[in-house]
């Protein structure tokens, strides 16, 4: 399924990684951070929302290891922030789709506002379509349910296609086998 | 515009017209085509050759066909094109259906099908032109009703039902029904004939590479595609597709006179299209097609033959 | 008769080259990518099932719209019904005038441009701002969209680089992901500083009271996620009953407007949220009538209803290759654009577009609400001969 889903949203724009642990996969998106040259200035900073991928990390120690990168969430910061870094609900193999309950406010700012938005999330929570996705997510609860496929795009200057008109200029989809239910 | 088709709705009046075209029209024809055509018709020359109005009408020219008296009859439905440009192919069916042994009938009351009168929102005289043609095809018992001319045969089989039920005449609808049952478009009726066995191809024909354009009505209103490409297939012919084969020539009927400025590019996308393919022969099974294929050809000057479906497979029947 | 400046829009038209080589190469890539998108689909019983269920609505518009009000209404959001454009228009200038909205970004609504909605509150001294590309692109230009997924489709690279050197005051190239840049700069400190987001609904659904909105450039949700006041207006066309019911149609109207399997996003909003100040959402939801109701009630045009605003049957049209939308002269453009037309503004403004249509039967092919336009349009010629 991983494969599937990693193919469809290859096809729009995404790019996609796995790790089999969170060690591994917050090496990674150090490592990544550091080479998007992300830093303490305006326009440079790499937000990360709180959620269970960071249970029991030392946030001061990783923000010590890459200025710029904090764990605040304001309209501010994200609208100044480079990347931006959330963890989502649900994956979709026939679409290369993420679904996430979106209802808070901050997670619709860091995945929307900053240039490049990475997503974190368990391997185990990858799911074939809508009508899978439906069954586990109530409306009633969950006040903003959000898809996102690939990056932000447009073909409205003569059918060109463009990534990055207002939202996100590049999606990155990290799998977590060990990561368990998020969301 | 209205004038127009109320001549084409006032049958005498119409069929009287076509015959002075005939006469007048006389003098201008190069060929197989009118260039300037001496009727109200006048904007159709643009970009486009018209057929010559043909001295001697189908009507007139089935009497004189020696027919074997069959058991089985066919009404052949004409519609204007047929009666009055291209009777030739009148007498191909004819002939074919004779091959079948069936004789063929030309109901002269028969009238235009309503297609121009409903196209242009005038149901009540595409309802009498309805009650004339059922009264005039059902008036024999005969086995099948065939039409070589899609617009006709969609007005034939759906058309005359939905007019009567918009209008509310529901009285005249099970005679529209019993028509519509016994109606076919020539290929579909032609095919159903071969494999039943009643007519063959001559065998080991080789005919070389032509192309096929759907008539809209035929493709999208009728989902016959199949049939003729395997009639001519199976006549000898080697297909190759054009791009956009199914997309509409821009006749369109009336459309083209009302609507030249579109009418014609159209016109000319499909011809780059059928250029392109190098076929020697484009065939269809709409003679309104054929007209505005045949005389967009004949202008370009290519070198490319525009046919019937009918033409191209009548002399290699056995 | 047709009026005397309808022949001379058509020869202008199909004598530009850029528009009849824009639209012309986008319909035959479009033929191609769409059968692409549907790959491994049941298009057949894609779209029975879409007709269905929204056939149903049709039936039963004002069971859907009060089972629509009492649920959105209990989860907190406002919901205003009415069947006339200006009450549309004054009930969100009150709205407005309540919050002290001074700005306004706005996500693509086709049902907003129908009623010229921002006439009325740039009248009201408000500042409006289109967000979506294209319809920024046209809000600049002073035009009316010419395709409805697809507003500025019959403009050049060309055309948009002066439009944006005017905007931004700079003298811009034609290099267009350099002018894309340029939007996605200007437009986002609108959307952080404006006061009010107005968007459509793509979907409103009726047993949940969720409104859905479908786009690929993310304007819709910061729209409706950065002003303190969000204002959905949405045409009652747009019901579904079921939450189910929005994956058929998701299925097929991304396949079927832009050929693409999803579009980037989908934001599904059931009742007002926290705002980032910590404070609700003025969450205000109009369900806009304009004659829909009479439409649904006429058996020859209730199928109308099913349209699902993805603008395929322009896409596969000869002749709008050939024209585009402004011929139309109004704001729904195409076949189906016809027959809104002769509905929401009067029958007679359909006068002159409805012989645009040459019957081909595209369309029909193709619709994934399976409606029959070139049925309706005779329907509507008959019409007016009748009157």
């Amino acid at each position: 399924m991983f494969d599937q889903f990693k193919t469809r949203a290859e096809a729009v724009g995404a790019e996609v990684y796995r790790f089999k642990t969170r060690n591994d996969a917050l090496e990674f998106i150090l490592q990544f951070l550091q080479k998007e040259g992300v830093s303490d200035a305006k326009d440079a900073y790499a937000i990360w929302q709180d959620g269970p991928f960071l249970a029991g990390m030392d946030k001061s120690e990783l923000a010590s290891k890459v200025s710029g990168l904090k764990f605040e969430v304001t309209r501010q910061l994200t609208a100044d922030a480079k990347v931006g870094i959330s963890e989502v609900g649900y994956a979709l193999t026939d679409t290369g789709s993420l679904v996430s309950d979106q209802t808070d406010v901050n997670s619709r700012l860091v995945s929307t506002l900053p240039a490049i938005h990475v997503a974190l999330i368990g391997s185990d929570r990858i799911l074939n379509n809508k009508m899978e996705v439906f069954a586990k997510i109530n409306p009633s609860n969950s006040k903003y349910i959000a898809f996102i496929t690939g990056p932000s795009r447009t073909a409205d200057i003569e059918r060109v296609l463009t990534i990055g008109v207002h939202g996100p200029k590049r999606l990155v989809v990290i799998f977590v086998d060990d990561l368990g239910g998020a969301n | 515009m209205k004038s127009i088709f109320s001549v084409v709705n006032n049958r005498s009046l119409f069929h009287a017209m076509m015959r002075t075209a005939s006469i007048t029209g006389k003098p201008f024809t190069t060929g197989k085509f009118i260039r300037h055509l001496p009727l109200f018709l006048s904007d159709l020359t643009d970009g486009r050759s018209l057929p010559a109005i043909s001295a001697v009408p189908f009507r007139d020219r089935i009497k004189k066909i020696q027919q074997p008296k069959g058991k089985e009859k066919a009404a052949l439905y004409g519609g204007c094109l047929l009666d009055f440009a291209y009777p030739e192919m009148g007498e191909m069916i004819v002939k074919i259906l004779n091959k079948a042994g069936i004789e063929v009938l030309f109901p002269s009351e028969q009238t235009c099908c309503g297609a121009p009168a409903r196209y242009n929102g005038a149901y009540e005289v595409a309802a009498n032109n309805a009650v004339d043609n059922i009264k005039a095809l059902l008036k024999e018992d005969v086995k099948y009703v065939v039409s070589a001319c899609p617009t006709c045969t969609v007005a034939l089989e759906h058309e005359f039902i939905s007019v009567f039920e918009s209008l509310g005449q529901n009285e005249w609808i099970p005679k529209a029904k019993e028509l519509s049952a016994k109606t076919f478009d020539f290929s579909t009726l032609i095919k159903k004939l071969v494999d039943e066995g009643r007519l063959s191809f001559k065998e080991g024909q080789k005919l070389g590479k032509l192309t096929y354009h759907d008539s809209c009505h035929l493709k999208r209103t009728m989902n016959v595609f199949k049939e003729p490409r395997e009639l001519l297939e199976k006549a000898g012919y080697e297909l190759t597709e054009m791009f956009e084969c199914d997309m509409c020539c821009g006749m369109g009927g009336s459309y083209s006179i009302k609507m030249p400025e579109i009418s014609a590019p159209i016109l000319q996308r499909k011809l780059k299209n059928i250029k392109d393919t190098g076929a020697p022969v484009v065939a269809m099974d709409c003679p309104g097609c054929v007209m505005q294929i045949g005389g967009g050809i004949d202008q370009d000057g290519a070198k490319v033959k525009v046919k019937h479906t009918l033409e191209l497979i009548v002399d290699q029947l056995k | 008769m047709s009026k005397p400046n309808f022949k001379d829009s058509i020869s202008t038209a199909v004598n530009n080259a850029t528009l009849t080589g824009a639209l012309g190469r986008f319909s035959e890539a479009y033929k191609v990518n769409r059968a692409k998108a549907y790959d491994g689909i049941d298009f057949e019983a894609l779209r029975a099932t879409i007709a269905e269920r929204k056939s149903y609505c049709a039936s039963n518009l004002e069971l859907m719209a009060d089972m629509f009000q009492k649920n959105a209404e209990a989860l907190g959001a406002k919901v205003y019904r009415t069947n006339d454009p200006a009450k549309v228009k004054e009930y969100i200038l009150k709205v407005a005038k309540d919050n002290n909205v001074k700005t306004v970004v706005k996500s693509k609504s086709m049902a907003s441009e129908e009623i010229h909605l921002n006439d009325t509150l740039e009248k009201a001294g408000l500042k409006v701002d289109e967000t979506d590309l294209g319809e920024w692109i046209i809000q600049l230009a002073g035009q009316k969209p010419s395709h409805m997924v697809m507003p500025a489709i019959h403009m050049t690279k060309e055309e948009v680089s002066v439009l944006f050197s005017k905007a931004v005051d700079e003298r811009l190239t034609t290099d267009i992901p350099r002018l894309v840049e340029v939007a996605r700069k200007e437009l986002r400190t609108k959307f952080l500083a404006a006061d009010m987001g107005i968007s459509g609904g793509n979907l409103a659904v009726a047993e949940t009271g969720s409104i859905v909105l479908v786009t690929n450039e993310g304007n819709a949700r910061m729209v409706t996620t950065l002003p303190r006041v969000h204002v959905a207006l949405v045409g009652i066309e747009k019901f579904v009953e079921k939450f189910a019911d929005i994956a058929p149609i998701l299925d097929a109207l991304p396949r079927s407007a832009t050929a693409q399997l999803l579009t980037s996003y989908v934001s599904i909003i059931s009742g007002p949220t926290q705002n980032t100040d910590g404070s609700m959402k003025d969450l205000h939801i109009v369900l806009m009538d304009n004659r829909r109701t009479e439409m649904a009630k006429d058996p020859k045009f209730k199928q109308a209803m099913q349209c699902i605003r993805c603008g395929s049957c322009l896409n596969v049209c000869p002749i709008f290759r050939l024209v585009g939308g402004h011929v139309f002269g109004s704001i729904y453009t195409g076949g189906i654009g016809t027959i809104l037309t002769a509905w929401f503004d009067k029958l007679q403004e359909s006068e002159d577009i409805q012989g645009l249509c040459i019957q081909c039967g595209n369309c029909v092919e193709i619709c994934p609400g399976k409606l029959n336009i070139p049925e309706m349009i005779l329907e509507i010629r008959r019409r007016l001969v009748v009157e």
